[in-house]
């Protein structure tokens, strides 16, 4: 295969575990370039180990992560982070902060003892708020933010290290429906203008299905299902995944499948 | 404009309409507030300047402006006033200036790697393990000279830090593990000092001195030998500030940003270690100005460590400096320790920085 035709981010045959439990056993995964791909999964799965191996919080004991053809934990660290940003889950800021400090530490990776602020830091962080759009709300403190502004600030200062891959752990955790919707039409919306390569876990198989271009399905830590989600939402697949009796049905708005459990 | 049945439409627009001078006004207050943190710090600069002036010209006995200058750009080693200034009270000042500045910016790294509020130096076991250090070497070899106290102070503050960091678990040491292992050797150290203490009537000596501090037996001399050991921890410092923010994200989010956590850790721990063991050495136990410092720059800065770290060093220099100076006023005497009076200085200030916290919090 050559270099061209591969995709960005891969894992290669990964196995990750904690002492005494093995989560991912000899996984093997491409995240496709330029689209959005959603892990599900039931709970357990491996879906954020997988996650957080991919983007190197957590250390492979088999197998490897390729960024760009190469293994990314040889890869200064640094350097991967101006290339690939991951928002955790449910992170936390310390008191005390605005969004415009929080958005500013996205620079972090681009900057060093030697290279302090710059005017194109300045001008990412202006292009990360305005692309979360959040411009109006920089000077707030975040504990006065509501959950879905709050959250689109992480996603600010993920997007101020200028990415050209996004990894999210359940971006849409603790926000309620309508806040939900727009969090993943801004996520789609940011793979559709700025090209962002997008991979996240997500628990709501119907947003998936509705928001990604391509789905991962997991269970016990391995990849039963991948692909478009017409292919991968499909009652079979409820079945086998989620043990979960379903029919699925053509959304009639959005053309997507629609999960409805038995 | 469409509007829907139910006239959705022109609130919409209403709505954007203030929005939009909403949005200038934040702007505008944003511009300002990022002025306003340089603005804090320059004129906190400038303050310090004039009480360092102040602290050089008070005293037992006082010296005009003139004598002043003179004795800091044309020193003439003949002029009794200028004798004063020059051996006596810029010594002075220059020792409490640094013991200020590091105690500060050590407070803030602490507070900020252990995302602990009450977190300080002293907590990590260095002023322990420097009172071990000075204790252990005058009973063990008689070495009760200040100038072999420094050393003594130094290495074992750095020892205790050392051996904190890694009974907290090394590099991959967790903030209350840290706390934790420093509480435990601390008091180890403490009554290792006690028990030498009834043991030897001159340890007893050399401790009471020594505990005590302050800065009236600093000298150019002592400035010399530790300045270095200060700058290479101001440095160390600065250079751990933008990864300390990083990891107040959270471990993840920090590996995220490309921030090795073990390695910002270490970092952050040598300066505070640097910092707050030559504090110690120099002017022995302050307890206080590491803790309340760093409220007041939060206070002043916003919880960005770039802006705390050199916003701490000023604002603790003029602490500790107000405190020496206070200490050698008539009202007190003229005689009451820095570390005292920074402490009675300090107190009432954090309390009103709590209370006045708590009054935008409900």
């Amino acid at each position: 295969m050559s270099q061209r035709s591969m995709n960005r981010l891969r894992a290669e045959e990964i196995s990750v575990g904690y002492p005494g439990r093995t989560v991912l056993d000899a996984m093997s995964l491409d995240i496709p370039d330029g689209k959005v791909t959603a892990i599900v999964g039931p709970n357990a799965c491996g879906k954020s180990t997988l996650l957080r191996a991919l983007a190197r919080l957590i250390p492979t004991q088999g197998g490897r992560v390729l960024l760009d053809g190469r293994p990314i934990e040889k890869q200064r660290s640094r350097q991967v982070a101006r290339r690939l940003a991951i928002l955790p889950q449910s992170p936390a800021a310390p008191e005390g902060l605005t969004v415009l400090d929080l958005v500013r530490r996205g620079r972090t990776p681009h900057q060093s003892v030697l290279r302090q602020w710059s005017r194109a830091d300045a001008e990412a962080v202006e292009r990360a708020l305005s692309l979360a759009g959040l411009e109006g709300l920089s000077s707030r403190m975040l504990d006065t933010l509501s959950g879905g502004q709050r959250q689109r600030a992480w996603i600010a200062m993920a997007l101020a290290q200028d990415p050209e891959l996004l990894l999210l752990d359940e971006p849409t955790t603790y926000l309620d429906l309508p806040r939900q919707i727009e969090l993943l039409a801004l996520i789609r919306q940011l793979n559709r203008d700025a090209g962002l390569t997008v991979a996240m876990v997500l628990h709501d198989v119907n947003l998936a299905a509705r928001f990604a271009d391509h789905i991962v399905a997991l269970k016990d830590g391995k990849v039963r299902r991948q692909g478009p989600p017409a292919e991968v939402v499909t009652a079979e697949t409820m079945q086998e995944v989620f043990s979960l009796p379903c029919t699925v049905i053509r959304d009639p708005v959005h053309g997507r499948p629609h999960v409805i459990p038995a | 404009m469409r509007v829907d049945s139910a006239g959705r439409a022109p609130v919409r627009a209403d709505r954007l309409l203030d929005d939009v001078s909403r949005d200038h006004a934040r702007q505008a207050r944003r511009a300002r507030a990022g002025r306003s943190r340089r603005m804090a710090l320059l004129a906190s600069c400038a303050a310090l300047v004039l009480l360092s002036a102040l602290a050089l010209r008070l005293g037992l006995r006082p010296v005009g402006w003139a004598d002043l200058a003179q004795a800091l750009i044309a020193y003439e080693p003949t002029d009794p006033e200028q004798i004063v200034i020059r051996e006596l009270r810029l010594p002075r000042l220059v020792g409490a200036l640094l013991a200020g500045a590091g105690l500060g910016i050590a407070g803030a790294l602490m507070q900020g790697m252990t995302r602990n509020p009450l977190a300080d130096p002293g907590l990590l076991g260095i002023n322990a393990g420097a009172a071990a250090g000075v204790i252990g070497g005058t009973f063990l070899f008689g070495m009760g000279a200040p100038s072999q106290q420094i050393w003594l102070a130094l290495g074992g503050g750095a020892l205790g830090a050392a051996a904190v960091f890694a009974l907290g678990g090394g590099a991959q040491a967790s903030p209350a593990r840290l706390l934790l292992a420093g509480a435990a050797l601390s008091a180890f150290f403490l009554a290792m000092v006690r028990g030498l203490l009834l043991m030897s009537r001159q340890s007893l000596e050399t401790y009471r001195f020594w505990v005590l501090g302050g800065f009236d037996n600093v000298t150019a001399h002592t400035l010399g030998a530790l300045w270095p050991f200060f700058a290479a921890g101001a440095l160390a410092a600065l250079a751990a500030a933008a990864l300390i923010d990083a990891l107040a994200l959270g471990e993840d989010a920090a590996r995220g940003l490309g921030v090795r956590v073990g390695g910002a850790r270490l970092l952050a721990g040598l300066a505070i270690v640097l910092l707050a063991s030559s504090t110690v050495a120099m002017a022995g136990p302050i307890a206080f100005v590491g803790l309340i410092v760093p409220h007041m720059a939060r206070a002043a800065m916003r919880n960005d460590m770039l802006w705390l770290v050199p916003c701490a060093g000023v604002f603790g220099a003029g602490l500790m400096t107000l405190a020496e100076l206070a200490g050698r006023s008539p009202l007190f005497g003229g005689a009451m320790q820095a570390g005292v009076m920074s402490a009675l200085i300090g107190g009432p200030a954090l309390i009103w920085l709590a209370r006045a916290k708590e009054g935008r919090m409900s």
